[in-house]
């Protein structure tokens, strides 16, 4: 009597009733889910799905065709699909149909359901990257499609390694999300951190991966970035080869890299395109000129409102004839160029190239001389402004180039109230929020505080690559062999 | 104690340099040259071999309660009364010291920078730094410690700017030894409390990984030789740039030597000085802070946050009490408390430690 229940038990979970009728009223009998009923070998089949998801021709001659030709009842056997499993649910059934599989029923007693790949995709081709611009590099960006970035970085990262796995996100509307990185090469201990956090976004819906790097941040009221975006696959695989991890999220052209911390912003493809000597030099004037962006508009208004007598008597002159014609104090002169410059820079954006090209010349040459000589802003107050944008347009990334717009003004603010000691409180403030920062649990500054000799090879310069190798513990599969110039030695001949 | 977080000796490092690097850099050569006249340099170079052995001392001391700082073990050298009231003690002698520091750094920036700021906003900044700063972990101090060793280097760099100098002249220097041995025993004295700072080490030796090993201490007196030698760079560096009249008057020598220099494009290199030294003065005090408000939060059992909080007000208060008050009083009685905190205190409580026997058997010792 009791093995008979249990018996009973079994037979229902494996093959659980699915009911037509109830799939289609929790899809609200949209009008783009067809069905339709084929009689073969004397067995009714329902094929079920959504019109607008499914790659008619596939259906028709993958699906359809072979199941009416069909002269057994093995479906595994007779159908053309790449992909078959076994719907056990209502629900899987549902979510199965919404990502363009359509779901065969096989009429019985209990309904036996199977999901077919036959989803369309409409992936546009893949184009050279528009925001991260390199000279040499290669013009390839990733697209919106998830299978086919996935399918980018594979080819760029060939290793049996190579880990993906995926996430259904979203309560109310759902988004694949896929985690991806090199097993051996990455730190366990960040790829459970990620899971973790990923498995714990419980929003209704996932707009962009703005949403997801919400949720998934160290620290949330912070100006700096602690997930590197990007839209070139060269950058994604290469970290993916340093040990981080990449989130693909399905239709979106950007992917996030993590951990990273401060010194990924800086780094480029072009860094290791070009030898070495000028990869270490463009990323030393990108530091360089971050720093210049992020104090000089405050050094400006320190040395023109307090401390004029430390700039030399020759320049004071010059800056003087050119100041005392402003009305304004020099923040103010400042925070107004500051402010038509931002204007500028969002309105360039919006505009189709053709004219933005027109607007900068009208916008920047002309009102920038007509501000100066009509007495809005002094010469001084323009070339300050004007270096500051162009050292924020060297940074390659973004999010960190906006994060000096967010801390420069207070920085700018604090010069104006007490002069070079502000720029030491300012500058105090922002190396204690750095001090905190951690992406993933790694410090923010993670090669020179906790200092570790081995990571600074690839900071602020980049060594020679013969010299990159890594001996550490957590990457046995990626030791880098010590001697790549080895034949050096053997060339090398003595002088006498 | 349970530790969370630990640090490597050469964190300790950092956090040594930076702790000890601070107030007394400016007016140093002032100072050892009442004493020593032109030959400051040794005194600073002997009171460094002096303060090794401290270290040592303290690092003796330490190891024998691992992963205690003073606030604990204090209770188990000297029982749980008289524990308490050692821990109250250093606590009130920290707060002291930063109060100290802050109206050196204040009245310091109101002669060179801010003549006209009134010193109350200069005090609330101090405490809004200091309160932000100290609110962290260990491995958060060392972090900002290690950033911002950075402007020590820039500090040496900008001295270097003073070779130019026409009325460069070694023979200051000479003769070696003029002042007498006395002399430069009696600046010894005087220089010690430049090197004040060492004694936070009773508490930073808890956090750090295998506090037993030689190899903790590497990163001690690393720290240590770093600091006599910066110490003794400054003071070599103003003998030979002033003459022995010049520094006499003089209360803040660098300070005076750098403001007198013009390169191209700068007028006034005491102003960048002055700015790097005020960075490097708020890791002194954040680094005080942070140990006092360590001893508060176990002394009265409340969270590390509002310790530094109440640590911050007290602070605040004192500080304006002794900017109105005679400042040089203060400065006498902290040359005397530092020696009794720092140097004999510790010496005291090894010998007990020895003597007794004292020791804890620390349970948290594998992580």
């Amino acid at each position: 009597m009791r093995f008979k229940r249990n018996k009973s038990k079994k037979s229902l979970i494996n093959q659980a009733n699915l009911s037509i009728e109830n799939i289609k009223s929790q899809l609200n009998h949209t009008s783009d889910l067809k069905d339709r009923e084929i009689h073969s070998n004397n067995q009714i089949y329902i094929i079920l799905y959504i019109n607008s998801l499914v790659d008619q021709e596939k259906l028709e001659s993958k699906i359809i065709k072979p199941l009416i030709k069909m002269e057994n009842n093995n479906i595994l056997n007779e159908l053309y699909s790449q992909e078959i499993s076994t719907a056990k649910s209502d629900k899987k059934a549902i979510s199965g149909l919404l990502d363009g599989y359509c779901l065969l029923i096989k009429k019985g007693r209990n309904n036996e359901g199977f999901l077919l790949k036959t989803n369309a995709s409409t992936d546009r081709d893949v184009s050279e990257p528009i925001v991260e611009k390199t000279i040499l590099g290669a013009k390839v960006g990733f697209v919106e499609s998830l299978d086919k970035n996935i399918f980018l970085l594979r080819t760029l990262t060939k290793s049996p390694d190579f880990t993906v796995k995926k996430y259904t996100l979203g309560s109310s509307t759902t988004t694949n999300v896929s985690l991806v990185y090199l097993d051996h090469v990455t730190d366990p201990e960040i790829i459970k951190k990620v899971e973790q956090r990923i498995k714990s976004i419980t929003l209704d819906s996932i707009r962009s991966e703005g949403n997801i790097q919400d949720c998934i941040e160290d620290h949330t009221v912070t100006p700096f970035p602690q997930l590197l975006l990007t839209e070139r696959p060269d950058r994604a695989s290469a970290n993916l080869k340093d040990g981080r991890v990449a989130l693909i999220i399905d239709g979106s052209p950007t992917v996030i890299i993590l951990p990273a911390t401060f010194m990924t912003f800086f780094q480029t493809p072009d860094d290791y395109i070009t030898r070495w000597w000028l990869g270490s030099f463009f990323r030393f004037i990108r530091l360089i000129s971050y720093i210049i962006a992020l104090i000089l508009p405050a050094l400006y208004i320190a040395f023109v409102s307090f401390h004029y007598e430390a700039i030399p008597l020759e320049l004071v002159y010059s800056l003087q004839s050119s100041l005392s014609y402003v009305p304004f104090r020099p923040f103010m002169e400042l925070m107004i160029m500051q402010f038509s410059l931002e204007l500028l820079r969002e309105a360039s954006i919006r505009l189709p190239p053709s004219v933005a090209q027109t607007f900068g010349i009208v916008g920047g040459l002309v009102v920038g001389t007509a501000m100066v000589e009509a007495g809005i802003v002094s010469y001084g107050g323009l070339i300050v402004v004007a270096l500051t944008s162009v050292s924020s347009f060297v940074q390659p990334n973004l999010e960190m180039s906006s994060s000096i717009r967010i801390i420069g003004f207070p920085l700018m603010l604090l010069a104006a109230i007490f002069g070079f000691l502000g720029i030491v409180i300012g500058v105090l403030f922002v190396f204690i929020h750095l001090s905190r920062l951690t992406s993933f649990g790694l410090p923010y500054f993670s090669p020179f505080v906790p200092l570790n000799m081995e990571e600074f090879k690839d900071t602020i310069i980049r060594v020679p690559s013969w010299m990159m190798y890594k001996n550490s513990e957590n990457s046995p599969h990626y030791k880098q062999e010590k001697r790549s110039r080895k034949w050096k030695l053997d060339e090398s001949e003595e002088p006498y | 104690m349970r530790v969370k977080s630990r640090i490597s000796s050469v964190n300790l490092f950092f956090l040594l340099v930076q702790t000890m690097i601070g107030v007394g850099l400016l007016s140093l050569p002032h100072q050892t040259h009442e004493s020593a006249g032109s030959d400051g340099w040794i005194s600073i170079l002997i009171s460094g071999f002096f303060i090794q052995l401290i270290v040592l001392l303290i690092w003796l001391l330490c190891r024998n309660f691992p992963n205690l700082t003073l606030f604990d073990f204090s209770k188990v050298i000297l029982g749980e009364t008289s524990g308490t009231v050692l821990n109250f003690l250093y606590i009130i002698y920290l707060l002291t010291m930063i109060s100290y520091i802050f109206v050196i750094y204040a009245d310091t920036l109101k002669r060179w920078i801010l003549p006209e700021t009134p010193v109350w906003i200069l005090f609330l900044i101090e405490f809004i730094l200091l309160i932000y700063g100290s609110i962290c972990n260990v491995k958060n101090l060392v972090s900002l410690f290690s950033l911002l060793f950075i402007f020590i280097l820039f500090l040496f760099f900008i001295t270097f700017l003073v070779y130019g100098d026409p009325y460069i002249d070694i023979r200051y220097l000479f003769p070696i030894g003029s002042s007498g041995g006395w002399n430069i025993l009696k600046g010894t004295n005087d220089s010690m409390i430049s090197f004040i700072g060492f004694e936070t080490l009773l508490i930073y030796f808890a956090f750090i990984k295998q506090s037993k090993t030689i190899s903790a201490l590497k990163g001690v007196f690393l720290a240590v030789l770093f600091v006599t030698i910066f110490l003794t760079y400054i003071v070599i560096l103003s003998t030979v740039m002033l003459s022995p009249e010049e520094i006499k008057i003089t209360p803040e020598p660098v300070l005076y030597i750098l403001s007198a220099m013009e390169i191209r494009i700068l007028s006034r290199l005491d102003l960048i000085f002055l700015s790097f030294w005020g960075l490097i003065i708020f890791t002194t005090i954040i680094s005080y802070s942070f140990s006092a408000s360590m001893g508060i939060s176990k002394l009265i059992h409340i969270k590390h946050k509002f310790a530094v909080i109440l640590s911050g007000t007290f602070v605040l208060i004192v500080s304006i009490i002794f900017y109105y008050m005679e400042i040089t009083l203060l400065e006498k009685w902290l040359k005397h408390l530092s020696l009794i905190f720092g140097i004999i205190i510790p010496i005291l409580l090894l010998l007990i430690t020895i003597i007794f026997k004292r020791g804890a058997a620390s349970t948290y010792e594998k992580n």
